[in-house]
């Protein structure tokens, strides 16, 4: 069954809006209009109810007509539902094309007409984030980045970096898990200072030994953990930092012109990774105000995590896949900072023709200073 | 007549290398060639060693003496076991020929100190620094291991090979023995080969792992906010002081840092000595 979904339009000539980073506005690529979320998020809160009211109507009539034999429909025997398979089915409200996809997309765009379109509920209600931060940096300085990334890597295979060829790029706003807390961290320590006389035929060393104890709290803010399992950790944890200054309420205004995810990992299957880095943070800030001694042993340590707020955030992330020698290579840009991760592939010839060729230079130059000179 | 005429000759021939060997041995020693205070030899060994000694001695032209004694402080004033080998050098007149040639090796046991001490102009030419520190090489272990007498055999073996390559006019130093030589060119060798294909293989490795930028964070540093920890306890608890003495070792016991020739002190000893 499809479900209706939304895109905006241009108030003044109804083309497709998209959200621009650069601008922080809604632009149509037709007549060059442009409006601000606020605007946008007015104009379509009122259609929203208009149309909810409509749909209830409808609903209603069709009940009634399928329990009058005159007017029911044909039983549709064709398949299973794409709810069994994880998938959901929407028409595209500017062209009219069924498009299925994920159960959890939130936000994609047609491929028959390429209009962006948000699917409804996704993102509403239990499930709708608390915050988002909109996207800053566009697709071409995501690839601009991708070739940085490329340079200063002698042992990348030739081939991979002149094809450069990245099958795809998708703006993708992915949905993070943001733990707020404290941690009470109690450390101790056995520490010593030394220091060394000469006493005649004799090198004489005093050492002063100490049980050093640490206790503080440390707050943490908003530490993200990825909540789509289609994003791998790595990828999403090497590009952080975000910069929260510029976390804004989430609106569906922002998603126009990039994809966007719903979370399917909970919050209580996330936890244990915030708790972890929370854990391991607290320690380290602890035990840094321990200094002066010339040895420092860890002695004992306990950690109580007081665990607060958790906040549903959709973060801004370019992704760029590729493919080279059967192998798929993500790459993942902070679409905020433009920080950019990804492993690329190395290659083993040129790996030994460098070792080869440090080995020769390294070994011949020290043949000549041993043996020659 | 031919056997008259055989032992006039051998008559001769005796008397010819009793008055060699008188005029080699020429000596006012007046302590026998191993003196063994410390009693760490058998009656036997010593009558060996002494025999030993003796024979060298005719041989080189160099007398070649064992001291041994319990506390090398308990019979003179020397601050160190150097000069105390001079004071028993000079006090018993040892060396033979001319100018007192001799090496003597002196043993106290209360500190395991050693000395190896040589005078007089062939003996200097003999026992370069580097070749008593070979010397001191050869005896070093037995005496680790309380084998006296192997030991003393070890250094008289030294010495008269020593005596013999300095008679054929190479004698043992820094630049010119060939083991050394051998083994500083396989040092080179490997040095050549070795670090190179380390710094080769790090710097390969390092290019290798900047392939890889996608890991999973283990820390949250960057949401702990600015001053935003809170330290609640603060102790830093004295326990207790310790003490450790370690005897310093003397630099002239150590190996490794010749230049060639023999270091002669102004009263024209040379000294190579140490702990064993």
């Amino acid at each position: 069954m499809a479900s209706q979904i939304t895109n905006y339009k241009c108030p003044a000539c109804t083309g497709p809006l998209h959200f621009v980073g650069a601008s922080g506005r809604l632009e149509c690529d037709y007549c060059g209009s442009t409006y601000s979320v606020e605007e946008i998020e007015a104009l379509y809160k009122q259609k929203d109810e208009s149309a909810a009211q409509a749909a209830a109507a409808a609903e209603a009539a069709q009940a009634a007509s399928q329990q009058d034999p005159e007017t029911a429909q044909w039983a549709d025997y064709a398949g299973d539902d794409w709810g069994k398979d994880g998938m959901r089915s929407y028409n595209c409200p500017s062209c009219g094309a069924e498009l299925i996809c994920d159960a959890t997309t939130a936000a994609t765009s047609c491929p028959y007409c390429g209009n962006p379109t948000i699917v409804p509920g996704q993102l509403s209600g239990v499930k709708k984030p608390d915050y988002i931060i909109p996207f800053k940096l566009d697709k071409q300085a995501a690839i601009q980045a991708l070739k940085a990334h490329y340079r200063g890597k002698p042992l990348l295979p030739r081939v991979f970096s002149a094809q450069n060829h990245i099958e795809e790029i998708q703006g993708v706003y992915v949905p993070f898990w943001l733990f707020s807390g404290d941690a009470d961290a109690d450390l101790s320590f056995n520490c010593t200072r030394s220091m060394t006389t000469r006493e005649g035929q004799y090198r004489v060393t005093t050492t002063q030994h100490f049980l050093v104890r640490r206790s503080g709290t440390v707050p943490f803010e908003k530490v993200p953990v990825d909540a789509s399992s289609k994003m791998p950790d790595e990828n999403m944890d090497s590009i952080e930092p975000f910069d929260y200054g510029e976390l804004k309420p989430f609106s569906n205004a922002y998603l126009p012109g990039f994809l966007a995810n719903k979370y399917d990992v909970s919050i209580d299957d996330c936890a244990p990774r915030a708790d972890e880095r929370c854990t391991n943070s607290s320690v380290r800030a602890v035990a840094s105000t321990v200094t002066g001694y010339q040895t420092c042993t860890p002695a004992a340590q306990n950690v109580r995590l007081h665990r607060g707020k958790v906040d549903y955030a959709l973060l801004p992330v370019w992704m760029l896949h590729t493919k080279w020698n059967g192998k798929d290579y993500l790459f993942s840009m902070n679409g905020q900072t433009g920080k950019l991760t990804g492993d690329l592939p190395t290659s083993m010839g040129r790996f030994w023709a460098y070792f080869g060729g440090i080995f020769g230079s390294l070994a011949a130059v020290l043949y000549v200073l041993l043996f020659v000179l | 007549m031919k056997k008259r005429w055989f032992l006039l000759c051998a008559a001769l021939l005796i008397l010819f290398s009793l008055s060699v060997s008188a005029a080699a041995v020429q000596t006012d020693a007046q302590l026998p060639y191993v003196y063994d205070a410390a009693q760490l030899l058998s009656d036997e060994q010593k009558a060996d060693l002494e025999q030993r000694a003796e024979n060298f001695t005719e041989l080189y032209g160099c007398g070649i003496y064992i001291v041994t004694v319990d506390d090398f402080t308990r019979y003179s004033d020397s601050y160190s076991i150097e000069s105390f080998a001079e004071q028993v050098y000079r006090s018993y007149t040892l060396g033979v020929g001319e100018d007192d040639t001799g090496i003597m090796l002196i043993l106290s046991m209360a500190e395991r100190d050693y000395d190896l001490c040589a005078y007089g102009a062939d003996a200097h030419t003999a026992f370069t620094d580097y070749g008593k520190d070979v010397l001191a090489n050869r005896f070093l272990d037995d005496f680790r291991n309380d084998d006296w007498y192997a030991g003393f055999v070890d250094y008289q073996n030294g010495c008269a090979s020593l005596l013999r390559q300095a008679a054929a006019g190479t004698p043992l130093d820094y630049d010119t023995d060939p083991a050394r030589l051998e083994t500083q060119k396989r040092f080179k060798l490997g040095v050549v080969i070795v670090v190179p294909l380390l710094i080769a293989l790090i710097a390969c490795l390092v290019m290798k792992g900047r392939m890889k930028s996608a890991v999973k964070k283990t820390q949250a540093d960057d949401y702990i906010p600015p001053r935003g920890m809170r330290l609640t306890q603060r102790v830093d608890q004295y326990l207790r002081t310790t003490q450790s003495r370690v005897r310093i070792e003397s630099n002239r016991s150590s190996s490794g840092s010749h230049h060639g020739g023999t270091s002669i002190s102004s009263g024209g000893f040379s000294h190579h000595s140490g702990k064993f």
